[in-house]
C-alpha cells in the first residue's frame, strides 16, 4: 500500500464510497469490508488504527440499533451499518498508509488545489501536539485555581471555556508571528513553488485505476 | 559602505508614540553586533525594521531613511529583502510550520521554487552545519527547544542571507545551549563574513564574539561602538548599568579604585590572565 | 554619528498594510485547536459542541476572507478532522464543512450590523446558522447515501443539529470578543 501513489489511493476512496452507495446486498458489502480489513492487515498498520476501527464498528452498531428501534427492519439496519463501515474504513486505509504531506502535495500538483490550503492542512497537524501540551498545562493551572468541569450544563460549558479561551488567545498571538514569519521566509513570492515530494503515478497505479474502473462497471452492470 | 544604514529613522506603531526615535545607525558588513538596552527600548522594532516588517507588515508611521544592502526598507517587498536578511523571531517555535525536520528546511527553498534535487543537497549540508544530522525524518514537535532553534536557524541559513538577525535567541536555553549557539554564530560570522545582529540580555555570553554593541534606551540610539566603549559609557553615565556583566563591574571597580588601566576582557580567562600577570609583576617588584 | 543634534524635520506618514497571510495562519491555528477539542472535549448534556465549526466561524469573523477562500477553509476543516475524528462519513464532512464556512462568510460579508441593544451578536448568529446549515447538509447527505428512514432523520438527527447549533452560538459569541481585541492590537 505504501508504494502506491497518494492520488491512486485518493481515487480509491472515491470508488469505495461509490461501491458502498450502490451495493444493497449484505454479503457484497461484507466482502468490501473484509477486503479492506485484509488490506489494512497487509499494510502492517499500527495498533491505534485498529482501535479506531473497533470504535468505528461500535458506532456502526449504534447506528443500526437506532434504525432498528425506528422501523424494526433488521436487514435494512445491517445494510446501513455495513455501508457506513465500508465507506469509513477506506479512509483509515488511506490515512494510515499515506503521509499527510504527500497527500497534500498530490492535491496541489495533481488536483490543482491552491498551495495555501495544503499549507493549512499540514501546518495545523504540525501544531496539534504543541496545543495538546498547552491544553494540559492550562488544565493543570486551572485545576490549581479550583476550576472543575462539574455542575449543570451551562456551568460546565462556562468552566470549560476557562481552558479554551487562553488557548484561542494563544493561537491569535501565534498567528501574527507566523504570518510575519511566512513573509520573511518568502512564502508565496513565486507563482511556481517546487515540491520535494515524489507523488508520480507508476505503471502499477494505472493498473489499479483500470481495475477500479472495471469493478465499477461490473457492479453497475450487475445492479442496473 | 554600511550594509545597514539608518538616518534619522523614527517609527511609531501608533502615531504619535514613537518606538524608535531619530535613529542614526551604520552597521558594517561582516560585523557581529549585539543590540542591548532595557525592555521597551525598541530592540525588537529595530530588528523588524531590518527585515522590512516595520513598517511594511505592521503599518504605523515612519520617518527618515533606512537602507539594508542598498534597499529602501519601505519600498522593497519583504520577500525581496528576505533574500538578504534572515530573521529568527523571539517566538521561533511558531516559525516552524512543517511536519518534519527536512521538510521545514525544504520549505524555505520550495518557496523560492528551487529544484528538488538541489533542495535535497542543500538540506543535508545545512543540517550537518547546525548539528541536526540524523534528525531528517523526525517530527518537528518532538524536538527539544534548543533543537527547534537550530532547526529554524538551518531553515534560514539554507537561503544564504547576507545578514542574520536574531531576537533574544537564548532566553529559553541553558548555559551550554547559549555557549554553543554563540560558537555557531561566530563561526558563521568568521567563515562566511555574514553580518550578525542579535538582541541579547546576557551580555557576558556575547563578549568573546561581538565586535559592536548597540545601546538603545527609550527608542533612542545612545551609542554604537566597541563593547569596551559601550560598557564604559554605561558605567560612566549610569545607563542600564544593571546589565553590565559582573566581570566588567569588577574591572570598572578595580579601575576606579586603583590607577590601573585594564584590557577589554572578553572572557574570564582573559581577565585572570591579565590579573595574574599584574600580580606577578607586583610580587616581583616587592621582592 | 550617534548624536542626533541635526534634528531633521520628521515627516510622519501613515501606512496601512498588515499581513496578507493572516487569514491563513489564524485559520490554521484555530483549526488545530478545533481538532484537539474534538478529541478531548467532554460532552455537555449528551451533545458535544462542534468545535471545528466554532473555530472557523471565529477565524472567518476575524479575518473576513473571500467566499472562495472560505470554501477552501471548509475543505481543510473537514480534511483535518478525518484522521482525528470518528466521523461516520468523511465525504459528508467534505461537503458539509464548506457549506458552513461559505454561509459564515456570506453573513460576515453582509455589511449590516446584527445587534441586540448595544451588543454585537453577529458571532453568535454566524455560529448558529453555519452550524445548523452544515449539520443539515451532513445529515441529509447521510440520509440519502445510507437511505436512512425519515423517522431517524427527523426525530434522532434533526434535534441534535439544532442543539449543537445553540451550543456553538454561545461558544462563538464568548470566544470572539477577546480574540478580536487581541487580533486588533498590532505590534506588542
Amino acid at each position: 500500500m505504501r508504494t502506491i501513489a497518494p492520488l491512486t489511493k485518493l481515487i480509491f476512496t472515491v470508488f469505495v464510497t461509490l461501491w458502498a452507495i450502490m451495493l444493497q446486498s449484505l454479503p457484497a458489502l461484507t466482502l468490501l469490508i473484509l477486503v479492506q480489513v485484509i488490506m489494512l492487515i497487509f499494510s502492517k498498520v499500527g495498533k491505534t488504527v485498529f482501535k479506531g476501527i473497533a470504535s468505528l464498528f461500535v458506532f456502526a452498531g449504534m447506528l443500526a440499533g437506532i434504525q432498528y428501534v425506528f422501523n424494526q427492519d433488521i436487514m435494512l439496519a445491517s445494510v446501513t451499518a455495513a455501508k457506513m463501515s465500508a465507506m469509513t474504513l477506506v479512509f483509515f486505509l488511506l490515512l494510515s498508509t499515506t503521509r499527510m504531506q504527500d497527500l497534500s502535495a498530490a492535491l496541489v500538483l495533481q488536483c490543482h488545489m491552491p498551495y495555501e490550503y495544503a499549507f493549512m492542512l499540514t501546518t495545523a497537524l504540525r501544531f496539534i501536539p504543541d496545543f495538546l501540551a498547552e491544553t494540559k498545562a492550562i488544565q493543570e493551572a486551572q485545576a490549581c485555581r479550583g476550576y472543575t468541569i462539574e455542575g449543570n450544563i451551562l456551568r460546565r460549558l462556562l468552566s470549560y471555556m476557562a481552558i479554551i479561551k487562553p488557548l484561542v488567545l494563544k493561537a491569535v498571538t501565534k498567528s501574527e508571528t507566523m504570518a510575519l514569519s511566512l513573509e520573511l521566509r518568502g512564502f508565496g513570492n513565486k507563482k511556481t513553488r517546487s515540491f520535494g515530494n515524489d507523488v508520480k503515478l507508476n505503471l502499477s497505479d494505472y493498473t489499479l485505476l483500470l481495475s477500479m474502473l472495471m469493478i465499477t462497471s461490473y457492479v453497475v452492470a450487475k445492479i442496473y | 559602505m554600511a550594509i545597514i544604514k539608518a538616518e534619522n529613522f523614527s517609527y511609531a506603531y501608533k502615531h504619535p508614540h514613537k518606538v524608535l526615535d531619530s535613529i542614526n545607525l551604520a552597521v558594517e558588513p561582516g560585523s557581529f553586533s549585539v543590540i542591548i538596552g532595557p525592555s521597551g527600548a525598541g530592540k525588537t522594532t529595530l530588528c523588524l525594521a531590518v527585515a522590512g516588517a516595520v513598517p511594511q507588515y505592521f503599518g504605523g508611521s515612519s520617518a527618515g531613511a533606512f537602507e539594508v544592502a542598498g534597499h529602501d526598507i519601505r519600498k522593497t517587498p519583504m520577500h525581496t529583502l528576505a533574500l538578504t536578511v534572515g530573521s529568527v523571531l523571539q517566538d521561533y517555535e511558531t516559525q516552524l510550520v512543517a511536519m518534519t525536520v527536512e521538510e521545514e528546511v525544504a520549505f524555505s527553498l520550495e518557496n523560492q521554487g528551487i529544484d528538488p534535487a538541489e533542495i535535497q543537497l542543500r538540506v543535508t549540508k545545512i543540517l550537518a552545519k547546525v548539528g541536526l544530522t540524523g534528525y531528517e525524518k523526525s517530527e518537528v514537535a518532538s524536538l527539544s527547544g534548543g533543537q527547534k532553534q537550530r532547526l529554524i536557524l538551518a531553515s534560514i541559513l539554507v537561503t544564504k542571507p547576507k545578514i542574520l538577525v536574531l531576537d533574544e535567541p537564548t532566553s529559553a536555553l541553558d548555559p551550554q545551549g547559549i555557549a554553543s549557539l554563540y560558537r555557531l554564530l561566530s563561526a558563521l560570522n568568521k567563515e562566511t563574513a555574514m553580518t550578525i545582529l542579535v538582541v541579547e540580555h546576557n551580555i557576558a555570553a556575547t563578549l568573546p564574539y561581538a565586535d559592536h554593541f548597540i545601546l538603545l534606551a527609550n527608542g533612542a540610539l545612545i551609542k554604537n561602538g566597541t563593547p569596551d566603549e559601550v560598557l564604559s559609557l554605561m558605567a560612566k553615565e549610569n545607563i542600564f548599568c544593571e546589565a553590565i556583566p559582573p566581570l566588567w563591574q569588577l574591572k570598572f571597580f578595580l579601575e576606579s579604585h586603583t590607577n590601573l588601566k585594564l584590557e577589554a576582557w572578553d572572557s574570564e580567562e582573559a581577565a585572570s590572565k591579565e590579573l595574574t600577570k599584574l600580580l606577578q609583576k607586583k610580587v616581583s617588584g616587592n621582592a | 554619528m550617534e548624536n542626533n543634534n541635526q534634528q531633521t524635520e520628521l515627516v510622519i506618514h501613515e501606512q496601512t498594510k498588515g499581513g496578507q497571510y493572516r487569514w491563513i495562519t489564524v485559520t490554521t491555528l484555530l483549526l488545530a485547536i478545533g481538532a484537539i477539542l474534538h478529541l478531548v472535549s467532554p460532552n455537555i448534556g449528551g451533545v458535544t459542541p462542534n468545535w471545528t465549526i466554532a473555530m472557523y466561524c471565529i477565524a472567518i469573523n476575524l479575518t473576513k476572507p473571500t467566499i472562495g477562500q472560505s470554501f477552501g477553509i471548509g475543505l481543510v476543516a473537514a480534511a483535518i478532522n478525518i484522521p482525528t475524528s470518528k466521523s461516520a462519513f468523511p465525504y459528508g464532512n467534505l461537503l458539509s464543512e464548506p457549506v458552513g464556512a461559505v454561509v459564515c462568510a456570506l453573513i460576515v460579508c453582509l455589511s449590516c450590523r446584527i445587534a441586540v441593544g448595544n451588543t454585537n451578536i453577529k458571532p453568535a448568529v454566524t455560529g448558529f446558522i453555519s452550524t445548523v446549515l452544515s449539520g443539515l447538509t451532513f445529515i441529509t447527505t447521510l440520509k440519502l447515501v445510507l437511505s436512512l428512514p425519515t423517522a431517524v432523520y427527523l426525530y434522532a438527527m434533526m434535534p441534535v443539529v439544532f442543539a449543537v447549533g445553540a451550543l456553538n452560538a454561545i461558544i462563538t459569541q464568548i470566544l470572539y470578543f477577546p480574540a478580536k481585541k487581541l487580533f486588533d492590537t498590532k505590534g506588542n
